[in-house]
Order: C-alpha cells, then structure tokens, then sequence
C-alpha cells in the first residue's frame, strides 16, 4: 500500500509541475498583450463567473474589529456581484498553509477548500516556494492599477520576496508601540531607552514569544536599531556571520528579558493580550502593526483615553498585507471580484477609517479621482493616532531568510 | 417472539465490522498519514525532494535537536502526570471521606453541571479569576493590597505549568468523581460497608481495603484517559501554560503550522513521539499495578485496624468539595460579569460601564456555529448512545449466558482507543484521507470524527448502569407484553431513561468541546462554537472570550438540565424511576 501511494504521489506532483510550467509559458505572452480593453472584457468575464459563487476567505480571526470589516466587506460584494464571502477564522495563516499543503498532497488540483487566504511574508514565501499559489492574476484586476506600486515598494516585495502578482496587497502595516500615558508620561525614542525606561518601571513592558509574528517584528526592530550596518540585513543570512552580526541583538534582550513582564520568563500570547493587558495596567507599553489600533481601542472601551501611540525616532518597520488565491481554489473567479473589491477606494477608504479598522490604504491618492482624494483626507484622526509625518521612516523588512535565522537563535536562547 | 432481536449472527457481525469501520480505520489510516511524513515522507512538498530522507528517522532526530524539545516534554510529562495523579486520588479521598456525609448528595449533584463547564470555558474563567489583575485581586485592591497597579506575578503561565496544572486538576476531578459513582454502582457496596463495619472495620479503612479495590477496575481506563488527554491537550494549555517553551503538544502543533513546511516532518515526529509516550505510560502504569497489588497484599488481608483520624479528614473533603466548587462558580461569574461589561479596569471590584452589546453581537455572528454545534453534537451523541445500547445489550446477554461471548473483551477495547490516542498524532493523517476522499469540509465528516470522540464516554457513562439492570424485569415483561421489542422499548429502556439521558449529555459535551478534529476535519468550513471561542481566548477582548466561553458552556448546560428534568416529567407517574 505504501508503495503504491508513493508512486501516485510523486507521479502527480510531477504532473503538477508540468502543468504549472506549461500555464506559466503559455499565459505569460498574453499579459504581455494586455491592452486596457482586454483587461475589461476579461473582467467582464471574471464578474460573470464569479455570480453564484461561495468564497471561503481564510483570515485570522482573533479581532471583533477586523471581523465585523469583513462581514461589511462581505456584504458589500453579495449586494453588488452576487458573490457570497465566508469568513473561515482562523487562528494561525500556517494552519491554512498546511491544509492547502494536505489537499496537494492528496492529489487535489481543483475544488480546494481555500478560495482566498489573508497572507503575507514568511506564509507567503512557503506558498510561493511549494507551489501552492494560483497563477499570476493581480494585473487582471482593475483596481491593482490603483495600488501605490511605485512609493510602497512593499507592495511588490513582500518581505523582500517578489510578489510577481501572486498576491493582491490589501493593507500597509506599520509597527507601532502605545503607552499609557497616565502610567508612563514619557515615551522610549528607541531599544536604548526603552531599557532605561524598564529599569524604573520594572515589569511593564513585554513582547510575544517567538515564532509569534509580532514577537519577531520587534527582535527584527530591535536587530535593526542595534546592528552597525542595517544594509546587511537586506541581503540573504548567512550562516557564518550571523553570530557576529546579531551579537548586539542577544547582548540588549539578555539585558531587557529581567525587566520585562514576568522577568521574561514567560511572554502574551500575542499582541492582541498584550492589548488586555495594557488595558488591565499589567503593562504601560505595548505594540501594534495597526497605527490606529490604539484609537480604535478606546473608541471602544478596550483601552483608556489616557493611551497614545508612538514610534521610533530612527522610525519602526513597516510592510503589506495581502491576500492570495491558492492553485486550486474552488471559486477563483468570485475570489478575484472579492480580493477586488477590497482593493477598491470604497473598501479601502471604509477600512481606513479609524472608527472601523484604521488599517492604512495600499492606494495611490494620485491615482484616485478628486472625490475619493479628498475624501481620504477627510479621514478623521484617531484621538491617539500619529499623523504620518510623526509616523516617521518606514523600515523595510530585513531578507526573510533573516526571519528563520532569528527565530532559531531566540528560540534556543529563551524557549528552553 | 422467538425471534431474538440481537442475537442473530447477521447482526453481530454487522455490529462488529460497523465498530471495526467506523471507530478503528481512521485512526489507523490516521497514525499511517501521521508516521509516513514522521519517517521523512510527504510528497507535497517541493523543496524538498530529497529520497535519502525517506523512511529515515532525520525528522525524529531533528525534533531531539530542537532546543525546546527536552524543557517542553518535561513539562508536559509533569503536568499531566501530576494533574491526573492529583485528581485521581483528590477524587478518591473526596469519595471515601464524603460518602456517609451530608455532602454526598451535594457532590453528587455537582458533577453534572462541573461536567458541563467546557475545559476552554473554564480556563478562560480561571485566568480572568486568578491572575494578578483577575477578580479576586481586583476584589481586595486598593483596600486591603495598597496596590492600584497590578504586582508582576507569575502566576498563569508559569513556567512550572502550575498553573496548567492546577486547571487540569480541577476539571478532571469532576469526571473521576462520575466514574467513581458509576464504578459503585457495580456492586453492592453499602452491603460491603456493612458488614465490615460489623467486623469492626473503621469506614476509611473498610473503604480501602474493601471497596477502592473493587472500584478501581472501572477507573484504570478512564486514569489512562485523562492522562492521554492532559498530555496532549492544546486548547487550555495556551490559555493557561507556559509559553517559552510550551508543553510538548502546543509546540507539536506550531510545528504543523509553521511557515517553514519543513515543520511539517518535525510536526509529523512529534505527534508520533506523544503517541509513543502515552504507550510508555500505559505500560507504567501496568507495572506499577502490579508492583502495588504484590505490595499491598498483606496490608489489605490484615483485618481491622484503624489509622485515620475520620472526623478531621471528613472535614478537609468538605472544605475541598467547597472549594472547588466556589473556584467553578468563580470562574464563572467572572466570565458573567465580563460578558456584560463595558469598560473594567484595575483595580475596580467591578466594572465601570455596562454593555449588552457583546451578547447582541454575537447573537448574530454565531447563529451558524451554534447551529452546527448542536447539530454535530446532537447526531454524534445519539448515535453513540444507540450503538452504545446495542452493544450493551448484546454484553447482558453474555452475562447472562443466553449469548456466546465472541470476542467480546477486545471489542471493547477498541471503543476506548480513540479516548487514548492523543489526538494529534492521527489528526494530520485523517484530514489528509478525509481530503483524498472529498469528505473533508462537510458536517457528516465532522459528525463522524466526533463519533469517535463521543462514544468512549457515552460508553463509559452508561456501561455499569446498564449491565447491573435486573433482567427479571424484562423477562417478565416479555411474558406479558408477548414480544421481546415490546418489552425493551416499554419496560427496560423507560426504566434505564435516566442514565441513557445522563450520558447523551455527557456524550453532548464531549462533542462541543472537541477544538482539533473540528478544525482538521471541517477544512475551518463547518464552524462551531468552540473554534471561534478559541480564535478569540487568544486573549484580545476579554468581553467577547467571555462571552464567546459562556455560550461554549450553555449548550451543554441546556442538554444537561434537560437530560435531568425531561426523564422526570415523562416518568411522572413512575415514581420509583
């Protein structure tokens, strides 16, 4: 039996390679043909197909807020295209990964159980690599000619792996650290006097453990700071200088880790508990990707008035969200309307409204019309919001192989 | 009325293979799924074509290597050993020093609700009660702490798994105390009691020497169980565990969800590794039994001699029972008044604003997942009643004599398997043959998956009840109702009403809580209430994981009360019922 199975296996997945070779070559010149009709026509076609259509969206589902965006969403889209969206809530995008990877394994090319996926970074790099993405299709889609390609490079690298239109971006993403102000008056400018801050209000200040995606954003943010020359991060790890290079990483959390909740003996679970504790007072300091997460917070009673947000003086590393269609998802067509829509200036100026999510836009104002332009503008400022001027510098993510490489050194100097 | 309904070969054998089918060819498909990528085989990967890897014991290797791997079995190891050894005896002491108290009645009564608390549920409580902003701090700060602030203590989370520990204790106490009940209705033993207390034997020792021994036969399995269970429980060991590292089963599923799918070879060992640790521990504890019943010979045959002080232990289980209790109704009441809060802050005994908001919302949002919840567990847990009434039915046969026994014994045994097999180490397998087949993503899939789940404790539940009926009854009936159907439909299964009600509940409750197979086996489509409450116990707004854990508990609760009232209004006028 298990001989069998194997032969099957490894049989379709050469079938399979074959197959996405050949769609590769044979579809590419046809977007090189792409002229601003077909685009329609073929949109034209998409929208038809997509009519009727279920799309299973697996997307984190751990915020009320986020969530109750994607039912608007989800709404919105059933009204318009006759396209029903489920929202599959998910606690980990790895557990989708694996799932898509169990169908593949399976010999399942088509029907998935993934129509559309929210993704980006380490999960995107490992769908890429094993194939598990559905053909390029971004540049179909009428609202991707929107998207800020040119000023939000991490748009078309995410993490630094290409996106190569396997992704639609959704969201920009900005680390972020909210501090009670009413606990703490004044705010860390970077790793150096947050320490310092620490040492006087021992306990108050922690991150999640890694491999938790926001726990590895501050290691990065720290590494970032710490190292003498950011610009070997940019580029692939490599093993022999490694130690060296991050030596000053290990040397600063030796130094946090007793000053942190808990002397660093255990960590939140995530950045959403790091957000109750704020709020219980267990912490004075927390972080966020979301910029308007903390005016959001207390719109709803989640945090107190007294909570601001702030950054970085060297600034805070920032990147895209996206979401993706797996290769054999079961309503493509409906999955592309969706992932559209999202992309659409109605959908982005909706969630880009601090009473609602506060997610920032993916968009270029330049590419909008004057309405849309302006009614971005409008936008209110969440009472503890930064405007983008005191947003400051955008880092960009190191090389994702960097994640891996530091999570595997935290791990086996903390998690033991 | 010659016609014997379940005698009949045909039937047995359809029984049988219907067992065989439904309960064991998952698992052991699922284990396969589990062992080929365990042993460096898993075709979907492409990055990773490497041959050399195939059956070779690399992944196994490389889960040794990883630096949490040794810290995180050593907690896990300790924390279940400890949780089940702790709640076993806690269990037994309660039992011994209750049974002629006032109490009896009360712990009695209290199981069932305390079964109903779903273990996430209770955690979630448990955190909101004892942390060091929790309730109870929040009730005595400023006045009696001086504090405004919260300490920084380490008390949930806790490196030790205390805190994990503590939680498993508390829930597993309740499910020892039912199979404690049910293993006393076995036999006879006030008649036991009597007697020795007529030989002079003080109540402790009589219960010791007497009674436990007999009991324990029943409560070796269920032991294995929750054993199983702590060891490989994942949903309240992130609530409550420690986190760097995690116990082994937590950090066996990061491994299946990693980024990195290479995880997926150490996820695979993991799993196969929990698995054999379980069987070391079976193994264990038949060694121990063993050298205890060689140990224990001589003091159990030395007759009457009094040792324990009964009046102080008696009133050290009182307290315990008390306790226990007011620690559940805590955790409960604390999720209550989250659930309806608004804004709560540290240090105020209560909150500051009021909303029903929470509850409105989710009324909405969950009407799907509470759905599905009911459904899944309303099917999985009548047919694992039904199966378990005919399988009963055919062993009171055999005890009576009027059937051969076959292979009744290993039968049984199989039932018991899924209760034993930690889930993780045949889920990965079954979701891949779940999709092979198509059958992933659909609620018949995941009543069935759940099925396997729910039937060792229906059986469980229901077993000792239903074999100490007293036939006289149906025979009698048979003659006059002149069919056998007839009887056992309005004389047997009448009078056994309330037990079967009792472990449809039981079974009900099994089935909500279920978090892994739902998730593995539902592809995330079929949504219960327990996947979103865990999505949300990720600890963000503590107003919707309270509410979210409460509806968790009120379904069960529902069917519990009803398991309760419904067999005493349908039996209005059979009083002796």
């Amino acid at each position: 039996m298990l001989k069998s199975t194997q032969k099957k296996s490894v049989d379709s997945a050469a079938l399979y390679r074959y197959i996405a070779v050949a769609l590769l070559t044979a579809s590419s010149p046809s977007w090189a043909l792409d002229s601003k009709e077909t685009i329609a026509e073929q949109w034209q076609k998409t929208l038809a197909e997509a009519k009727g259509q279920t799309v299973y969206f697996n997307a984190w589902g751990g915020s009320q807020t986020i969530n109750d965006y994607i039912s608007w969403a989800a709404k919105s889209v059933k009204e318009q295209y006759q396209v029903t969206v489920k929202q599959v809530k998910i606690t980990d995008t790895g557990d989708v990964v694996s799932r898509i990877l169990a169908e593949k394994t399976a010999n399942r090319t088509t029907g998935g159980s993934v129509d559309l996926v929210w993704v980006n970074g380490e999960n995107f790099r490992a769908m890429k690599d094993n194939e598990l993405l559905a053909d390029a299709y971004t540049q179909r889609m009428p609202n991707y000619a929107l998207v800020d390609t040119e000023n939000k490079p991490s748009t078309v690298y995410d993490f630094t792996t290409p996106v190569d239109n396997l992704e639609a971006p959704w969201g920009m993403a900005q680390l972020v650290f909210m501090h009670d102000t009413e606990k703490l008056s004044v705010a860390p400018t970077d790793m150096a006097s947050l320490l310092q801050t620490l040492q006087s209000n021992k306990g108050r200040f922690s991150y999640p453990a890694l491999p938790n995606f926001h726990g590895t954003t501050f290691v990065k943010q720290a590494l970032l700071e710490l190292v003498d020359d950011p610009q070997l991060l940019t580029k692939p790890v490599v093993e022999a200088d490694f130690a060296r290079i991050s030596a000053p990483l290990w040397v600063y959390l030796d130094k946090l880790h007793p000053l942190m909740w808990r002397g660093g003996k255990t960590f939140p679970k995530s950045a959403q508990q790091m957000k109750q504790l704020l709020n219980d007072s267990e912490l004075f300091i927390s972080l966020s990707f979301n910029p308007s997460d903390a005016s959001n917070a207390i719109a709803n009673d989640e945090l107190p008035n007294s909570v601001k947000t702030y950054v970085h003086a060297k600034g805070t590393l920032g990147n895209t969200h996206f979401v993706a269609i797996p290769f054999n998802a079961n309503a493509k067509a409906g999955a592309e309307v969706f992932a559209n829509f999202l992309m659409s200036a109605k959908a982005q100026l909706h969630k880009a409204n601090p009473t609602v999510w506060g997610d920032p836009t993916v968009l270029a104002m330049d590419k909008l019309s004057a309405d849309e332009r302006k009614a971005f503008a409008e936008l209110p400022l969440g009472v503890a919001t930064l405007t983008s001027e005191q947003l400051g510098k955008v880092l960009l993510e190191p090389h994702s192989s960097w994640v891996s490489a530091l999570e595997k050194a935290w791990i086996a100097r903390y998690a033991k | 009325m010659t016609v014997s309904w379940s005698g009949s070969r045909l039937a047995k054998s359809l029984l049988i293979a219907l067992i065989c089918l439904v309960f064991i060819a998952p698992i052991l498909i699922g284990l396969i799924g589990t062992w080929l990528p365990a042993l460096g085989y898993l075709p979907g990967l492409n990055s990773n074509y490497d041959s050399s890897r195939y059956l070779s014991l690399d992944a196994m290797a490389q889960v040794f290597a990883h630096p949490s791997t040794v810290a995180s079995l050593k907690l896990s190891v300790g924390s279940a050993l400890s949780a089940t050894f702790i709640a076993f005896v806690l269990s037994q002491w309660l039992c011994l020093n209750l049974y002629r108290s006032a109490l009896w009645g009360v712990l009695k009564h209290s199981i069932a609700p305390l079964l109903a608390i779903p273990h996430l549920a209770f955690s979630v409580g448990l955190v909101f009660l004892i942390s060091p902003s929790g309730w109870l701090m929040r009730l005595v700060s400023p006045v009696l702490t001086g504090m405004s602030i919260p300490p920084d203590w380490l008390i949930v989370n806790d490196t030790y798994a205390a805190s994990l520990t503590l939680g498993l204790v508390l829930k597993e106490t309740p499910f020892f105390l039912l199979m404690s009940l049910s293993a006393l209705s076995r036999f006879e033993h006030q008649k036991t009691l009597q007697i020795a207390a007529s030989l002079g034997y003080s109540h402790p020792v009589a219960w010791q020497k007497l009674i436990f021994p007999q009991m324990y036969p029943q409560l070796r399995l269920p032991m294995l169980a929750v054993l199983s269970y702590s060891l490989s429980v994942i949903d309240i060991s992130l609530v409550l565990g420690p986190n760097a590292p995690a116990t082994f089963a937590v950090l066996v599923n990061q491994w299946f969800g990693h980024s990195d799918l290479n995880f997926r070879y150490l996820g695979a060992a993991g799993a196969s590794l929990l698995l054999l640790l379980v069987l070391m521990f079976i193994l264990l504890l038949y060694i121990i039994e063993v050298f205890l019943k060689k140990a224990t010979k001589s003091w159990l045959v030395a007759g009457a001699k009094d040792l324990a002080k009964e009046v102080v232990s008696q009133w050290m289980a009182k307290v315990t029972l008390f306790f226990m209790l007011l620690v559940s109704v805590g955790c409960m009441a604390g999720l209550l008044v989250w659930s309806f809060s608004q804004r709560w802050r540290f240090p105020d005994a209560l909150p500051e604003l009021y909303s029903l908001k929470y509850w409105q919302k989710s009324g909405l949002q969950l009407l799907e997942p509470l759905q599905n919840t009911a459904i899944i567990g309303i099917s999985s847990a009548l047919i694992a009643v039904l199966i378990c009434i005919a399988l009963l039915q055919w062993q009171s046969k055999v005890q009576l004599g009027s059937a051969k026994p076959g292979f009744k014994k290993s039968l049984l045994w199989l039932i018991y398997v899924p209760m034993l097999v930690p889930q993780v180490s045949f889920l990965f397998g079954v979701q891949v043959l779940m999709v092979r087949l198509n059958l992933d993503g659909q609620l018949l899939s995941v009543i069935w998956i759940h099925l396997l789940f729910v039937m060792p404790y229906a059986y469980l539940t229901l077993a000792q009840v239903y074999l100490r009926f007293d036939e006289r009854y149906l025979q009698q009936a048979s003659i006059l109702c002149q069919s056998k159907w007839r009887a056992f439909i309005y004389v047997k299964l009448p009078m056994l009403f309330k037990p079967i009600a009792f472990s449809f509940a039981v079974a009900f409750a099994v089935s909500v809580a279920q978090y892994l197979p739902t998730l593995y086996i539902g592809a995330g489509r079929v949504n219960t209430i327990t996947l979103e409450s865990v999505v949300l116990a990720g600890g963000s707004d503590a107003r919707v994981s309270a509410v979210f854990a409460l509806w968790q508990f009120i379904l069960p609760l529902i069917v519990y009360v009803a398991a309760l009232v419904i067999p005493q209004i349908c039996f209005r006028n059979r009083r002796e019922l």
